[in-house]
């Protein structure tokens, strides 16, 4: 079972163009800034939203395609959504929400409860199973939703931001809850999260949605060790510079100058540096690192114990350093500042 | 009266401007009710309710404006699904159309009705011709008229429902399998369910109170088109105490629906 999307959705202010394919028994995790289009991909495999091209194909069965005019509506389409904030029927009980896809495949009333009362009991739900949407917690409410999903039995199961609507308290005991349901399911699928714990947790690959195309694709183990965009440097917290190679270093778009300790690839590559392996200096230090850049303090921020100091300079660089070392240094905003990186500490790739 | 805005925080006054013509806009709308009471001929009242063309104006109302408000749901709701769900040219315009009964003197609506029901109308003529069916001065034309103007309360107010209802509860139904006609009787439906109540109960208030479209297309027959506000014109013209006593009859059964329904009351929010 696999799904071959290749995705086209013009919205006003969004042109999304999307190629996708993920296997059955993977976890893929659309990751991405907000109006990057990661719900509009969703929602156009799903049949939600309109395609204005491409074509999805899942286990052989084509759901859309634009150029031979094939478009199955969402109801046949055998996709569990799992919509952000739940979408669970208000006016049904946890039960009857849970048995109302069952119902719709055929099911008699009280087969279909009766399968519902499994479906609850399997994610820990039974207690709940007369309770109103309104009387469950969010944690509760989002178990429900996935259950109501996964009681059709979908080929395919797209989850919207599944855990932004819950308080950060209880965040990471659904999120480990949602892995071990989601191995259980055998079909593919994809989960929409702005946020990087989710998709580390969740995802066995992730694809990386930015204004409206694929910024990056692959493993949680390459985005984290090889970033491809600013967007996905910041996510994973690495220092990363886009340049063309020139005599064995990456020179940058504003004249700056990065030698790593091998070779950069010919043409344009990028370079990632740890911001733990930024030395920062008062003035022109001394010893011999390999790079050297002057520039100025642009922000600090305190995160558990530690500074990141952002210095801005021909080549922009976030250092992380000790709070004694802030103090030590005289480092506030504006302040002149000389970032030193040994080149073993320069990872350089091809862009 | 504490005149406190809610009792959560700091207890504040309330504006005088604002509680003063609130007063006098209350004031304004009960003082006709005083007048009526006062000028009830309370002795006589029995022995005027008793009359049987009392009974069977009553009678006449009820059933008409049941089945008025009946046509308007099975009409009105379709049409607010229409209005809120679908997208197509001219839809603007069809909305002002189905709210035009709301503003036209209803006699004009009744004149309308007579040249396109009426024995020569533009499909009277041939529901004459073909079936033998006459509208004009039967009950059925009563209904007609009641339901001409009623039907754009419940349409109004419910696709004012379906409007603000969240479309990810239809889109739900939908990925769980439901195609639209499903979804609408399983989940649209019982979601505006408050707002279909409210809807119809302000088209059967409407109806029962019409007067000038039904007086004009109907006419004013006892008996087969003679409903509670017709006899009430006719009465006070003749006998004052018969109006009094017919005009209190109306506001009680009115007052009677509307406190029933309270809580319905266009009320929207999910139970």
């Amino acid at each position: 079972m696999t799904l071959a999307a290749d995705v086209e959705v013009t919205l006003d202010r969004l042109a999304l163009r999307v190629e996708l394919t993920a296997r059955a028994g993977e976890t893929v995790a659309v990751l991405g800034p907000n109006g990057a289009g990661k719900t509009t991909l969703l929602r156009a495999l799903a049949g939600l939203a309109v395609l204005s091209g491409g074509r999805v194909v899942l286990d052989d069965v084509v759901l859309d395609d634009l150029t031979e005019g094939v478009h199955v509506p969402t109801e046949q389409r055998s996709v569990g959504f799992v919509f952000q904030d739940n979408a669970l029927f208000p006016h049904l009980s946890a039960l009857d929400n849970v048995a109302f896809g069952l119902r719709l495949g055929g099911r008699r009333r009280r087969d279909a409860r009766k399968e519902a009362a499994a479906w609850l009991g399997e994610l820990g739900l039974s207690a709940h199973a007369r309770a109103r949407p309104a009387a469950l917690s969010g944690g509760q409410a989002q178990r429900v939703a996935l259950a109501r999903a996964l009681a059709t039995r979908p080929r395919l199961l797209l989850l919207d931001e599944p855990l932004a609507a819950l308080d950060a308290g209880i965040r990471p005991t659904v999120r480990s809850a949602l892995r071990h349901d989601l191995l259980d399911f055998g079909g593919v699928r994809l989960v929409v999260t702005h946020d990087p714990v989710d998709a580390m947790v969740l995802a066995d690959r992730l694809v990386i949605l930015e204004g409206g195309a694929v910024a990056q694709a692959g493993t949680v183990a390459e985005a984290t060790r090889r970033p491809r965009s600013p967007y996905v440097a910041r996510l994973v917290g690495l220092n990363l510079l886009r340049g063309r190679s020139r005599g064995g270093a990456l020179v940058l778009a504003s004249g700056g100058v990065v030698h790593p300790a091998d070779p950069p690839p010919a043409g344009e590559g990028f370079a990632v540096i740890r911001p733990q392996a930024v030395a920062l200096h008062p003035g022109p230090p001394s010893g011999t690192p390999r790079n050297v850049w002057p520039g100025t303090v642009a922000d600090l921020r305190v995160d558990a114990g530690r500074v990141r100091v952002e210095v801005d300079g021909a080549v922009p660089m976030v250092a992380e350093v000790t709070t004694a070392a802030v103090a030590e240094l005289g480092l506030r905003p504006g302040a002149p500042v000389w970032a030193a990186v040994k080149a073993t500490d320069v990872e350089v790739y091809p862009a | 009266m504490t005149l406190r805005p809610s009792a959560r925080g700091r207890p504040r006054a309330a504006p005088v401007v604002l509680v003063g013509l609130a007063v006098a806009g209350i004031g304004f709308l009960v003082l006709p009710f005083a007048g009526l009471l006062q000028r009830t001929p309370w002795t006589g009242l029995p022995g005027l309710l008793g009359q049987p063309t009392v009974a069977r104006a009553l009678r006449l109302s009820l059933v008409t404006a049941t089945i008025a408000a009946g046509a308007s749901l099975l009409l009105g709701v379709p049409l607010a699904w229409v209005l809120a769900r679908l997208d197509f040219p001219g839809r603007s315009v069809l909305r002002a159309l189905v709210a035009l009964p709301m503003v036209l003197p209803p006699v004009v609506g009744g004149a309308a009705l007579l040249f396109a029901l009426g024995r020569r109308g533009l499909v009277g003529q041939w529901l004459y011709e073909r079936f033998g069916v006459l509208l004009p001065y039967s009950t059925a034309g009563v209904v007609v008229a009641e339901t001409f103007v009623a039907l754009p309360f419940l349409v109004l107010t419910v696709e004012a429902a379906l409007r603000s209802t969240d479309p990810r509860y239809e889109e739900a139904a939908a990925t769980l399998g439901a195609d639209r006609w499903t979804t609408f009787r399983r989940v649209t439906l019982p979601l505006v369910a408050p707002s279909v109540v409210a809807g119809a109960v302000l088209a059967w208030a409407r109806a029962l109170g019409e007067f000038g479209a039904t007086v004009t297309f109907a006419g004013n027959l006892e008996g087969r088109t003679q409903t509670l506000p017709l006899a009430v014109a006719l009465a006070l013209e003749r006998d004052r105490g018969a109006a009094i006593a017919l005009s209190l009859v109306l506001v009680v059964v009115s007052l009677g629906v509307l406190v029933a329904l309270r809580d319905r009351w266009f009320t929207l929010r999910p139970r």
